[in-house]
């Protein structure tokens, strides 16, 4: 295990959570009348321990070794293993999903509150986590029974990985001219599945061996579709196919071409993915036809606040590394002058540009996840 | 978009908080910079409305990031202060020797570095939108 850098002041959220939110007002809800302000806390504190004893301590191998990619397949760190095991199989992955599908069904903001912690303690294990649980959501909301049945309950509970396949070589931002196609595999006998041809680039968490399993969500074209973002359509792309009774069936069509050399984040594989390079990719049509688009924006407005939170939970960390070494490190003159004391620890030399400055950071995006967070109490 | 009805919601409901807080010596100050930042990004959004009738919409992204960080540091601004308060009124219930004294002096002390200090960012990125800048579109890409 590598270094832990991992702090975090605990008292700051439960200020914001207990004195400014008021979190008392959630229990008054039916859906959260089985949990007290009691579990709340233990539910925080736990969430806390977790992320310094165990994520925290994985951070710097994720950085050191990064990601290897042999022979069309990516492995990560050794110690994630161990860290994705405790996250799943004691149900931090889906803390405010659907009990239904394995979900803990709690409080957004509560889960919001943990997920800061865990992405501040280590931000590339984080990102698998958040991919697998977001794919599961979009699938439950979007999905038919069936695939409510086959993908949500292994991807919220960790068993599966997820990602989501938007950008492709010739096409970023302006999504709507991409050009993976979509082909009814007619042999099948099921109007849903389709033959999946395309490349995408950039996508988080692409390949891995934390799994037994991938869900790609997949943007394509299907033949005849409208021109730019109105014709685009959203695909259930398993990495191994799913039988119809929920086993493992044979390896799809999907081809991990390459991982990108990254400045951060190591940990983390970002891949280009190839689909049906052997015209055999299947893939789900999920929803309708076309509505591709304003679907996988459920899941990207969730994810820009989920980004934002990450950011909240790395700021808050290194704010509280820079706050101890200011507190320790002596040097520099006092900021006010002071008979007899010449050299003085960091602390002292300018306090308000090291503590608000910093602090700012922090607050500035907590509270942004704050504001859309308590929309969700009242 | 609702025809700007959660935009102009939320900008009565800072309006509402500057006003019910008016009386709170410690917060004068903050309170009317606050009021004059929500009035300037309210401006700001009325200006967009005239350049996008007056088909002058490539105005809009030029600076739509900076209206949107005005708005993001309006929304952190209020809501430190509604904190602030919170801090304010316990640090009126506490002994002096309390845990959290120190916590709740923070809290306050933040809440007017931030408004005096990185709000009032506000007031110069309304100035510069208002001036219809096109020196980012006009220039040749020979010059950059």
């Amino acid at each position: 295990m590598g270094t832990n850098f991992f702090m975090r002041n605990e008292r700051d959220i439960r200020f914001v959570l207990n004195e400014h939110l008021g979190i008392d007002r959630l229990l008054r809800f039916n859906q959260f009348k089985d949990f007290s302000l009691e579990d709340f806390s233990m539910i925080l504190s736990e969430a806390l321990r977790i992320a310094k004893e165990v994520l925290g301590s994985t951070n710097q191998d994720g950085d050191r070794q990064g990601v290897v990619f042999e022979q069309g397949k990516v492995r990560v760190s050794p110690s994630f293993h161990y860290a994705w095991k405790l996250m799943s199989e004691n149900g931090w992955t889906a803390l405010s999903l659907n009990p239904e599908y394995g979900g803990q069904g709690l409080p957004n903001v509560i889960a919001q509150a943990a997920k800061e912690y865990f992405a501040g303690a280590n931000l590339a294990f984080w990102t698998f986590i958040g991919l697998a649980s977001g794919n599961g959501r979009l699938i439950e909301l979007y999905g038919t029974d069936k695939d409510k049945r086959l993908f949500v309950r292994k991807m919220y509970t960790g068993v599966w990985g997820g990602t989501m396949c938007l950008t492709e070589p010739g096409a970023g931002s302006d999504v709507g001219y991409l050009t993976t196609k979509a082909i009814p595999f007619s042999d099948l006998g099921d109007s849903r599945i389709y033959k999946i041809f395309g490349s995408k680039v950039f996508i988080t968490a692409g390949d891995h061996d934390l799994t037994e399993n991938i869900i790609h969500l997949v943007l394509a074209r299907t033949e005849g579709a409208p021109e730019g973002s109105r014709g685009i359509s959203l695909f259930i792309v398993p990495k191994i196919w799913v039988n119809d009774d929920g086993t493992l069936g044979e390896q799809n069509d999907v081809t991990t071409i390459g991982i990108e050399h990254k400045m951060g984040i190591h940990g983390s594989p970002t891949c280009t993915l190839n689909f049906g390079d052997n015209g055999q990719c299947k893939g789900i049509l999920l929803g309708k036809e076309n509505t591709g688009l304003a679907q996988m924006f459920t899941m990207m407005n969730e994810s820009r606040l989920e980004t934002a939170l990450e950011a909240v939970g790395v700021a808050a960390c290194a704010y509280e590394n820079a706050l101890n070494y200011a507190k320790a490190r002596v040097q520099g003159v006092p900021f006010v002058k002071d008979k007899g004391i010449e050299r003085v620890r960091i602390i002292y030399v300018r306090p308000i540009a090291l503590i608000w400055s910093t602090r700012f950071a922090e607050m500035q995006f907590r509270f942004m996840v704050g504001t859309a967070t308590a929309k969700n109490i009242q | 978009m609702a025809d700007g009805r959660f935009f102009n919601n939320w900008v009565n409901e800072v309006l509402g908080f500057t006003e019910k807080s008016r009386h709170n010596k410690t917060f004068i100050q903050d309170l009317e910079l606050l009021k004059q930042a929500i009035l300037n990004v309210k401006e700001i959004a009325d200006l967009y409305k005239t350049l996008f009738r007056a088909d002058e919409v490539e105005f809009i992204p030029l600076t739509a990031t900076r209206f949107l960080e005005s708005c993001a540091e309006v929304a952190i601004a209020s809501l430190m202060l509604e904190q602030a308060m919170i801090a304010q009124r316990k640090l009126s219930e506490l002994e002096n020797s309390h845990i959290d004294i120190n916590f709740y002096k923070g809290k306050i002390a933040s809440a007017q570095y931030y408004v005096r200090n990185v709000m009032t960012n506000v007031f110069s990125r309304s100035r510069t939108i208002k001036l219809k800048d096109r020196s980012a579109l006009d220039i040749p890409e020979g010059g950059l």
